[in-house]
């Protein structure tokens, strides 16, 4: 079984969610395990810093709307500022990733030594 | 139905910009909490309805504490004393001087004073005659109802004056007033600012020639 | 950790925020917590091993508190709150420490309004007077002449020696007028009005009462032949002039 991987670059996942549509809290738990394949599984409590954080700093901006239940539900939705971000995050994420696939590639040990 | 959650930062920039604006409405209703000398100025020529004036010249006075700054358009010649105080710049001393008829000289004076022990006496002007080389300021003085009167004479020449959009301006400073202590009322000492009368501005030529006069 | 336990322990973190901060990150996570709990519940399980999975899947309240009162700066409430503190003291002034000539703002936006108010001929008695509605522009301030009248009354006239006299006139010519500023709480200028009668004698009055609005009346002796008066301001530059004719008496 393969480890639960922890979660580094959280910032650059809940902004990629938020391209998508506009989420709450939980919506972007569930969401992230599901196009995982249940990798991403944060410690649920500790997506609100994350969330409140992005929004101090501009790239998510929050509304409330009410929700089937009755409740209201407090919305995030992506800025242009966020949107901007994102994209630079997604094209140093894949320079990094593709240098370390490069690495691992090249690393390979022949068969039989 | 959404309705928009603000941010700590959003909500603080908001309440700010709105209390600027209160707040400069505020000193435009009442005159005060003045933020800037220039703003006194302001007031001062809203006070005379002189309309907008470009500054001349501007000294600190340190014997009064005041700033002292002329200004003039081409209409009018003001002067003020500025100073700041807990709530905001203030013009307590202000004269102005109308210049819109033609004149060789136009002049006042104006007695600034620190609120408690020195007066100075300023005269200031606008010289249209070519002509004119020295301006003399002269006042009579006493200490108080008694004291002798003494009669203040002060000079300026056209070298210390101040030339601007092609009119020439003077500013003159009489020495400092101090005011005599003497029993008033039972009590042991009173201060007594003084008084001032007789003020001349005379305009003479290079040889000393009466060219024009003003009594303010 | 219960849930209630948990909300506990996270809000005693949040040491940065205004109570309705606090109350909307409560509803928010309390609303989180609910829809996990729900979304168990709709698999099947019971209320309270939906609570407890819940809350392990939560994590650590204090991390997430700390976490979270770091998202919020102080900066920003200092600036809220010294913008109420000045916000505050303009309403105390305006209510209580305003002069008691400053406390004449709202009389001054009423007259401005209604012309007519207080008119103030300073004559006694006033054998005849007509109203008049009369305004021009001084500068960025409106001059309203209101009324003129005739009738007796001190007149302060300059004498040989060089000082000023007031001395009984029977028969003077007296208009009334205010002034305001073209904005309704600005400060209106220095005017002074001249009458001047048909032998070219001049009374001058200078307008007072308020920063935001000033009257008076100026007054000039006149003859029994007299027809008219002619009112004149002038100041810095600008100067407005107009005949007034003067109203017609009773016979006796």
């Amino acid at each position: 079984m393969a480890k639960k991987q922890s979660i580094e670059h959280t910032h650059l996942l809940v902004l990629s969610l938020l391209a998508s549509e506009d989420m709450y809290g939980y919506q972007m738990i569930v969401e992230l395990a599901r196009r995982s394949d249940h990798t991403f599984e944060m410690k649920e409590g500790t997506l609100y810093p994350v969330l409140h954080g992005l929004e101090k700093d501009g790239l998510v901006e929050a509304y409330q709307q009410e929700a089937p239940t009755g409740r209201m539900r407090k919305y995030y939705h992506l800025t242009r500022k966020g949107g901007a971000v994102l994209k630079d995050e997604k094209e140093a994420w894949e320079r990094y990733a593709g240098a370390v696939n490069a690495v691992l590639n090249c690393g390979i040990l022949p068969v039989g030594g | 139905m959404k309705r928009r959650i603000w941010t700590r930062k959003r909500k603080a920039l908001s309440l700010t910009a709105v209390t600027l604006v209160l707040f400069f409405l505020f000193q435009y209703t009442y005159g005060i909490c003045l933020m800037h000398p220039v703003q006194a100025r302001w007031e001062a020529e809203q006070f005379y309805g002189c309309g907008s004036t470009e500054r001349i010249c501007h000294v600190w006075d340190g014997a009064v504490g005041q700033h002292v700054t002329l200004s003039s358009n081409e209409h009018a010649l003001l002067l003020i004393g500025t100073y700041s105080t807990l709530s905001g710049w203030s013009c307590r001393d202000r004269d102005a001087v109308d210049c819109s008829e033609a004149a060789p000289l136009y002049g006042g004076t104006l007695r600034l004073s620190d609120g408690a022990v020195e007066d100075v006496v300023y005269a200031y002007g606008q010289v249209n005659d070519a002509a004119i080389d020295k301006i003399q300021l002269s006042f009579c003085f006493a200490a108080n109802e008694t004291a002798p009167t003494e009669t203040h004479i002060y000079l300026t020449d056209a070298e210390d004056w101040h030339e601007h959009n092609g009119q020439r301006y003077f500013l003159l400073r009489s020495d400092a007033l101090m005011p005599a202590y003497a029993p008033l009322n039972g009590r042991p000492y009173q201060i007594n600012q003084g008084m001032v009368w007789d003020c001349t501005l005379t305009a003479l030529n290079q040889y000393g020639t009466v060219l024009a006069e003003i009594k303010t | 950790m219960n849930r209630t336990e948990y909300m506990e322990t996270l809000l005693a973190q949040l040491r940065r925020v205004t109570p309705s901060e606090r109350e909307a990150i409560r509803q928010e996570i309390d609303g989180h917590i609910e829809d996990h709990i729900c979304s168990l519940l709709e698999l099947g399980y019971d209320q309270q091993l939906a609570e407890e999975r819940t809350m392990a899947r939560m994590g650590d309240p204090v991390e997430a508190g700390r976490e979270l009162n770091q998202q919020y700066p102080v900066v920003w409430r200092v600036l809220m709150w010294l913008s109420s503190l000045v916000l505050a003291c303009m309403a105390l002034f305006i209510l209580f420490g305003a002069p008691d000539e400053d406390r004449s703002l709202m009389e001054a936006l009423d007259n401005r309004a209604e012309a007519g108010q207080h008119i103030f001929l300073n004559q006694n008695p006033i054998s005849t007077r007509e109203p008049l509605d009369i305004s021009f522009t001084v500068g960025d301030d409106t001059v309203r002449l209101q009324a003129i009248s005739i009738g007796s009354g001190h007149f302060r006239e300059l004498q040989e020696n060089g000082s000023y006299d007031s001395i009984y006139r029977e028969r003077m010519a007296s208009v009334y007028a205010d002034a305001y500023d073209r904005f309704p709480c600005g400060p209106v200028g220095r005017i002074e009005l001249i009458l001047e009668n048909e032998r070219g004698k001049q009374g001058t009055e200078l307008l007072t009462r308020s920063r935001w609005w000033k009257d008076g009346s100026v007054q000039v002796p006149i003859g029994p032949e007299d027809t008219y008066v002619t009112l004149i301001c002038k100041r810095f530059g600008e100067e407005f002039r107009c005949q007034l004719p003067l109203p017609k008496e009773d016979a006796p």
